[in-house]
C-alpha cells in the first residue's frame, strides 16, 4: 500500500513525530511505500539545522533523515508554514534578506500541492497530529 | 481511485493557526480538482459566526476566506446540531449556508469520504 504521512505536531520531537516515525519504518519494513511525509504547522521546526538536542534525548531529525537516506524518503515542507517561523532555506533567506539558511540538508521547501499531490498519489493519507 | 477529502474544523477562531491551515489545505486540494467538503463542529462553530470583530483583536478573520470558498468550487458544508445547541446558536448566525446534521448523520458523512483531515 502507498502512504503519505501529514505531521501537525505543536511539540517538536514529542510523541506525535516519534509516533510518525515508527509508523514509517513499521510501513516500510512491512513493504508499504511511503510517498511522502509533509510538515505542516508547527511542526515545521523538527527541521531545523539549528537545533541542539541533549544527549540523553532522541533527535527525531536526525532519525528522519537517516531513514530517508535508507529509502528515499521525499520530506517536504510547508513553505509558508517554514517561512513564517524562520525555517529558511538558501533561496527563502535570500528572497527575505535574512542573515542565514537553517532548513536541515535532506528536507524540501515547497507548497501544500505537494500535500495534495500525496493525496491523490497514495492509498492513505494519514495525520499526526494533536 | 478518485479521491475527495472531508476537512474537519472544531477550534474556536482566534485560537491558533489550525482552522486557518485546515482552509489552506482546501484551497490547495480543490486547486488539485479534489472534491472538497467542510464540517465545523464543537468549538469550530464559532469560526462560522457571523459578528466576529477581529479588529478587536488585532487579528485576521477567516471570514472573508470562508465567504470566498465558492469560488473555488468548496460549496458542501456541515454543521454538527449538537454543538449550534450547545452555544444557542443558529444557522441564521453562521455565514455560510450550511447543511445541518446530527451526529448519527456525521458518522456516515465522514464514510463517504476516502481522506479525512482533522487538524
Amino acid at each position: 500500500m502507498i502512504f503519505s504521512l501529514l505531521i501537525y505536531s505543536s511539540q517538536n520531537s514529542g510523541q506525535v513525530e516519534q509516533s510518525a516515525l515508527r509508523f514509517t519504518r513499521s510501513a516500510l519494513e512491512q513493504g508499504h511505500v511511503i510517498h511522502r511525509v509533509f510538515f505542516y504547522g508547527e511542526s515545521v521546526s523538527s527541521c531545523s539545522n539549528l537545533k541542539v538536542t541533549p544527549r540523553d534525548e532522541v533527535n527525531i531529525t536526525k532519525q528522519w533523515l537517516t531513514l530517508a537516506q535508507s529509502h528515499e524518503l521525499d520530506l517536504v515542507v510547508c513553505i509558508a508554514a517554514a517561512v513564517r517561523r524562520g525555517i529558511l532555506d538558501d533561496n527563502e533567506a535570500r528572497r527575505h534578506q535574512k542573515t542565514a539558511a537553517n532548513l536541515s540538508t535532506g528536507f524540501q521547501l515547497s507548497g501544500l500541492g505537494q500535500l495534495a499531490d500525496a493525496i491523490l498519489s497514495s492509498d492513505r493519507t494519514i495525520t499526526f497530529g494533536n | 481511485m478518485n479521491k475527495n477529502l472531508l476537512l474537519i474544523f472544531r477550534h474556536p477562531p482566534f485560537s491558533g493557526s489550525n482552522n486557518r491551515d485546515t482552509l489552506d489545505i482546501a484551497l490547495a486540494c480543490s486547486a488539485f480538482d479534489i472534491p472538497v467538503s467542510l464540517v465545523f463542529l464543537n468549538d469550530g462553530i464559532l469560526q462560522l459566526h457571523k459578528n466576529q470583530e477581529s479588529h478587536l483583536l488585532q487579528q485576521k478573520s477567516l471570514i472573508n476566506n470562508l465567504n470566498a470558498l465558492a469560488m473555488y468550487d468548496i460549496e458542501d458544508y456541515y454543521v454538527l446540531e449538537d454543538s449550534l445547541a450547545d452555544y444557542q446558536i443558529t444557522t441564521q448566525d453562521l455565514s455560510l449556508n450550511c447543511k445541518v446534521i446530527n451526529g448519527e448523520q456525521l458518522a456516515l458523512l465522514i464514510r463517504t469520504f476516502n481522506t479525512v483531515i482533522n487538524l
